[in-house]
């Protein structure tokens, strides 16, 4: 899968760029407009990560070019911008997702997942790990199409750690994600080791072949077994 | 002391002065001046007397009816000698009539006749008359003095009261000027040079404050924004050391708590972006809601987080609190009173939160009073702060309550912290 990551940092550039490698993608960068817009011409990509501010022209334009030409080029737009109207406005203008800076890198795997998983349509719905399928919108996790019965706080959890298999999730990150930002003032996580150890307890009792894993006792991963 | 007042205090004694010095002037010389006519009236009289007598014709009775008296004696020359040719003494001497003794004025005169003889005159008239008109100047001069004091004094306060109105318009208006607000245009000086002067440098300090205010959120807000980026590449080179599967347990835990920091700088800034933002209307919409929704909604997520300490949030909605706001303002404004609670909190305490028409009440228990003064300002902590707690999350409650009206309060009532908040900014009016 070939992705286009349009950014003038070096720094964020570089990083990004080797996340994506070593998730298996094809990567290829631009650091400015007149660059972008031309490899935006020459070729087509499976994702493109745009920031907005470039210099050289501003990156909405490469995406009204983009649109303009009919180009099916799933776009994430990623900006320091984080007010509602900026969202609106990229989204409408044709944007696939807008994602701001600062993030984790294990959000930008999993939004560039989702929208490539959108934009194959290929008929298959939810997330499949191993013989764990999880549908989002009817909220049931499946294990060899034995449905788990899971309560809403572990199918939040076990749904965002689908979303970036093998990535390290640290606590502070997860509280945030499924209980919302007021979770930072937690100095006791208490209430998240209780949902990991009962979700854990159903998935091994399933027989899932996917694992929740512990990290050093400041995070979790999900990985698959054997 | 209002203006006025001084300036009639001030004015008093120096009119005080100056009417009191004329009036004993004018005084003295009224005395003076019926004192020169009483005794000319005498001299005169005794002129006539004497022509009379020296040329030998009849001279009036002594009780003829007016008040005058006179006496003609004959003198030794020794007596002439040794007393005054003419004199003016203050005497008394017995009125026939009244059969009284009054007092009265009196002129002698010796003088020498056809024969040689030496002769002394006196002359006398009552002196009460004087003395009546005398006292009565007297009344009058202060009754005239009180009342010119009087009026003056009053003509001076009236005129520097209506002088002083457009000062008063200028004043008013600095009263009610808030920083971020629109506001009325600077009243002017009312045609007077000064109060235009005033006018017109408070127009100008006014606007150049505007500007520097705007300028500094806008510097807030850029460098905000610039901070993300590093950030980013910071928090996302933290991540993928975390994710390297050589980690050992030492190194994940250094790099992690980097990465706590990392994440500790990310909220501040965006607490930074959104106190920037939030006297401008341009980021928000306000819609109708109850607050009691807000606050049940957050009461619902902070109570799982809460309990890791055993401390129990106890929600009593007494009444719908209507509110026309942005509804994300609103959870922020919530959650940071719920959260600094918590922070002030000890270990299996209670927080409570009442909700009902006019807003909202969090308390919870307490040992010592915190500094109202301090804890609306940024950054200070004021003790008891948690890690990552940068003490700025009151103030942003403090922001948000500015922007819509509200009145946030804080006391230390029965060793409990009372944070209010009054949606009808009722204390507001009251000033």
């Amino acid at each position: 899968m070939k992705i286009l990551i349009v950014e003038d940092e070096p720094s964020l550039r570089g990083l990004m760029s080797d996340t994506l490698s070593r998730e298996g993608y094809l990567v290829e960068t631009a650091s400015d407009f007149p660059t972008a817009e031309e490899k935006v011409h020459l070729y087509r990509y499976d994702c493109i990560l745009l920031d907005i501010n470039l210099p050289g022209g501003c990156g909405l334009d490469i995406l009204r070019t983009l649109k303009d030409g009919d180009r099916t080029d799933p776009v994430i737009i990623i900006s320091a911008r984080d007010t509602l109207d900026d969202r609106i406005e990229g989204l409408e203008k044709g944007a696939d997702d807008y994602l701001t800076k600062p993030f984790h890198l294990a959000e930008l795997s999993a939004r560039i997942r989702s929208v490539c998983r959108r934009a194959r349509n290929s008929g298959r719905k939810g997330i499949t790990l191993g013989n764990v399928t999880l549908l989002e919108e009817e909220n049931t996790v499946t294990v060899d199409g034995v449905p788990l019965g899971l309560v809403r706080k572990e199918f939040d959890i076990l749904s965002y750690f689908m979303q970036r298999p093998g990535y390290v999730v640290d606590k502070v990150q997860l509280s945030e994600a499924v209980w919302g930002e007021s979770a930072d003032m937690a100095d006791k996580y208490d209430f998240i080791y209780g949902q990991i150890k009962n979700l854990r307890r159903k998935m091994a009792q399933g027989g899932a072949t996917v694992e929740i894993k512990s990290i050093y006792g400041f995070g979790y991963k999900l990985v698959e077994l054997g | 002391m209002r203006l006025v007042w001084i300036i009639a205090l001030r004015l008093t004694p120096w009119i005080a002065a100056v009417t009191l010095i004329w009036a004993v002037a004018f005084n003295r010389y009224i005395q003076r001046a019926i004192n020169d006519e009483v005794d000319d009236a005498l001299e005169d009289y005794s002129q006539m007397l004497m022509v009379r007598y020296l040329a030998g014709e009849d001279m009036p009775s002594t009780s003829d009816g007016t008040n005058n008296y006179y006496a003609i004696r004959e003198v030794t020359p020794l007596y002439r000698e040794t007393h005054e040719m003419i004199s003016y003494i203050d005497s008394t001497y017995f009125l026939d009539y009244k059969n009284e003794t009054e007092p009265a004025r009196v002129y002698k005169t010796i003088f020498t006749d056809a024969e040689g003889r030496d002769i002394e005159m006196v002359v006398a008239t009552p002196t009460f008359e004087r003395d009546d008109i005398i006292h009565t100047v007297l009344i009058w001069s202060v009754a005239l003095f009180l009342s010119l004091f009087a009026v003056v004094v009053i003509l001076c306060t009236l005129t520097v009261g209506r002088s002083m109105k457009p000062l008063y318009r200028i004043i008013g208006w600095l009263d009610s000027f808030t920083f971020g607000k629109d506001s009325k245009p600077v009243p002017t000086g009312g045609g007077v040079k000064e109060f235009e002067g005033l006018s017109d440098h408070i127009r100008e300090s006014s606007l150049k404050a505007h500007a520097l205010y705007e300028q500094q959120k806008e510097f807030i807000g850029n460098a905000s924004h610039e901070l993300q980026t590093p950030l980013a590449v910071m928090g996302g080179k933290l991540e993928m050391l975390l994710n390297d599967p050589a980690l050992t347990e030492q190194n994940g835990e250094a790099i992690y708590s980097i990465l706590e920091t990392q994440r500790d700088m990310v909220r501040l800034v965006k607490t930074l972006l959104l106190l920037s933002r939030i006297d401008s209307d341009m980021y928000y919409e306000a819609e109708e809601f109850d607050l009691g929704d807000v606050v049940s909604k957050q009461a619902g997520i902070f109570e799982e987080i809460f309990t890791g300490r055993g401390i129990t949030l106890d929600l009593s909605l007494r009444a719908p609190c209507p509110v026309n706001m942005d509804r994300s303002l609103a959870t922020v404004l919530v959650s940071n009173l719920i959260k600094n609670a918590y922070v002030h909190s000890d270990e299996g305490g209670t927080i409570s939160l009442v909700v009902d028409g006019g807003g909202l009440r969090v308390a919870n228990s307490g040992t010592r009073p915190l500094d109202k003064e301090k804890i609306f300002s940024r950054f200070a902590t004021g003790g008891g702060a948690s890690k990552g707690s940068f003490g700025i999350g009151l103030s942003m409650a403090g922001a948000i309550s500015r922007k819509y009206g509200f009145v946030l309060d804080y006391s230390f009532v029965d060793g409990e912290h009372v944070f209010t908040l009054d949606v009808k900014g009722r204390k507001k009016q009251a000033r």
